[in-house]
C-alpha cells in the first residue's frame, strides 16, 4: 500500500509540475499538445484530439473522467515545497486532471477500460464539453473533475445566462441635454440588479457597460452585459421576462447559456464515489455549487454523472492555488475505487 | 438486498447487502437518508442536508 501511495505521489509530482509549466488559459489549450502526446506514449493510453476545441482524450471505454486543461488567465511559476505544489491551475483543475490521468493509467493497466479528458475552454464557454455533445460521444458514466476538497461530491450546479443588451438614444450637446442614455439605463440597472445572496436566490449582475464617445455629447449607443445565475428551482422564463420588461426599447441577445443541473443521490456515480470515500474512512459530503462546470453541459450525455476532485475549492482562480500530493493521492484512490464498482455494472 | 424503513414516512426502501455505514440514499418521499449499522444491523436515519459551496 505504501509502495502504491509513493508511486502515485511521485508520478503526480512529475506530471503536475510538467503540466503547470505549460500556460493554457482558455483557447490556448494547444500549448499542451506535446504534453499529452508524451503521456500517451509513456502511459500506454490512446490519444485523441478533438479538432474544433483542442480537447484531449486518453484511453478507451464507456466511462469518462472529464476534467479540463484550460485555466483562468495569469501564469504562476510552478514550484513544490514540502509536498505542496503551487501554480496556475494546481487546484482548478490541473490537480484533479492529473489525478484522473493517473487513475486512468492504473485502471487500464488492470484491464479496466476508462477514458480521461482534458477538455478545453471550461473557464469560458465550455467549447470542449460542447464538442463532445456535438460529435455524439456516448458514455455510460461520467465523473467530472473539479476541486471539491477531496471529500465533497457535487450533485447540483446553478445555471447561467449571459445576456447582451444594446440600447440606442438621441445624442445631444451635454450642456443642454434633456435625455441621457447613461442615466436612464443606470436607473434600470439598479432596479433589475439582484445581488448574489444564496444558492436558491437568482442573481442578476451587470459585468460590462460601454457608452459614449465624446466629452460633450450624450451617447447614441450603450452596451450592457448581464451575468444571470439561477438554481434549478428558479423559473428561467420569469427572469428573462423581468429583464425584457425593464428594457423594452433595447435589443436583448442571449450570447451564452448553461442550464442548471441536479442529479439524484441514488445515481450510481454518486453512490460509487461515496462508497469509495467511505472505504478510505472519509465521510462524504454532498454539495451544490453556485458556479457552473462542464457537468452542466455533459448531463446531456448521461444523467449518471457527478463532480468530485482533490483541491481546496476556496483557492480556485486565486493566486494562491496549491495542492498537496496527499490530496492528489486521495483523488486517485477515490476515482479508482469508484470506477472499479461502476465497471462491474457495465 | 435489504429492506429497510424510511424513518420519515415509514415506507419501504431497499439497500444493497453490502451497503456501507454512511452511504446515502434518497427515498421516493424525498427524504435523504444515511445508512447506519448498529449491532450488525443496517438501518436508516435522516442525512445531513446538502451543503453549499462556491465556484466550479
Amino acid at each position: 500500500m505504501l509502495q502504491e501511495k509513493e508511486l502515485v505521489k511521485q508520478k503526480a509530482k512529475e506530471l503536475l509540475l510538467d503540466l503547470l509549466s505549460i500556460y493554457t488559459p482558455s483557447k490556448s489549450e494547444a500549448n499542451a499538445t506535446k504534453f499529452f502526446e508524451k503521456i500517451s506514449k509513456d502511459l500506454n493510453l490512446k490519444l485523441e484530439i478533438l479538432p474544433d476545441s483542442n480537447s484531449f482524450i486518453l484511453g478507451e471505454g464507456d466511462i469518462l473522467l472529464a476534467s479540463h486543461v484550460d485555466t483562468v488567465y495569469g501564469y504562476i511559476e510552478p514550484k513544490i515545497e514540502n509536498e505542496l505544489i503551487y501554480g496556475r491551475g494546481a487546484v482548478d483543475a490541473k490537480g484533479p486532471l492529473i489525478s484522473m490521468i493517473i487513475a486512468t493509467w492504473l485502471l487500464n493497466e488492470k484491464g479496466i477500460k476508462v477514458r480521461v479528458s482534458g477538455l478545453a475552454d471550461e473557464e469560458s464557454t465550455s467549447i470542449g464539453a460542447k464538442e463532445l455533445i456535438a460529435k455524439n460521444y456516448n458514455f455510460k458514466y461520467i465523473i467530472v473533475g473539479e476541486p471539491s476538497n477531496a471529500t465533497d461530491i457535487v450533485v447540483e450546479y446553478r445555471g447561467s445566462i449571459q445576456l447582451d443588451i444594446m440600447c440606442e438614444g438621441t445624442p445631444e450637446h451635454s450642456s443642454s441635454a434633456k435625455n441621457n442614455l447613461i442615466v436612464d439605463i443606470s436607473k434600470k440597472i439598479i432596479e433589475v440588479y439582484k445581488q448574489p445572496e444564496n444558492y436558491d436566490k437568482p442573481s442578476i449582475v451587470p459585468t460590462i457597460i460601454r457608452a459614449g464617445e465624446s466629452y460633450n455629447v450624450t451617447p447614441a449607443k450603450l452596451y450592457l452585459h448581464l451575468d444571470i445565475r439561477y438554481a434549478i428551482n428558479n423559473k428561467r422564463e420569469d427572469l428573462i421576462k423581468e429583464i425584457t420588461d425593464k428594457f423594452p426599447e433595447c435589443n436583448l441577445k442571449i450570447v451564452d447559456e448553461t442550464p442548471p443541473v441536479k442529479v439524484s443521490i441514488n445515481n450510481p456515480v454518486v453512490k460509487s464515489l461515496a462508497r469509495a470515500l467511505l472505504k478510505q474512512n472519509i465521510k462524504p459530503r454532498l454539495v451544490k455549487k453556485a458556479g457552473t462546470s462542464d457537468m452542466n453541459i455533459l448531463q446531456r450525455i448521461t444523467t449518471n454523472i457527478a463532480t468530485y476532485g482533490p483541491g481546496n475549492s476556496m483557492l480556485e482562480h486565486t493566486t494562491q492555488e496549491k495542492i498537496s500530493l496527499d490530496e492528489i493521492y486521495i483523488g486517485v484512490k477515490t476515482y479508482m475505487l469508484a470506477i472499479e464498482e461502476l465497471w462491474q455494472k457495465i | 438486498m435489504v429492506n429497510l424503513k424510511c424513518p420519515i414516512c415509514g415506507g419501504e426502501i431497499t439497500v444493497e447487502d453490502d451497503a456501507l455505514p454512511g452511504e446515502l440514499v434518497e427515498h421516493e418521499c424525498g427524504a435523504q437518508l444515511e445508512v447506519v449499522k448498529q449491532n450488525g444491523k443496517l438501518s436508516l436515519r435522516l442525512a445531513e442536508q446538502i451543503g453549499e459551496d462556491w465556484g466550479e
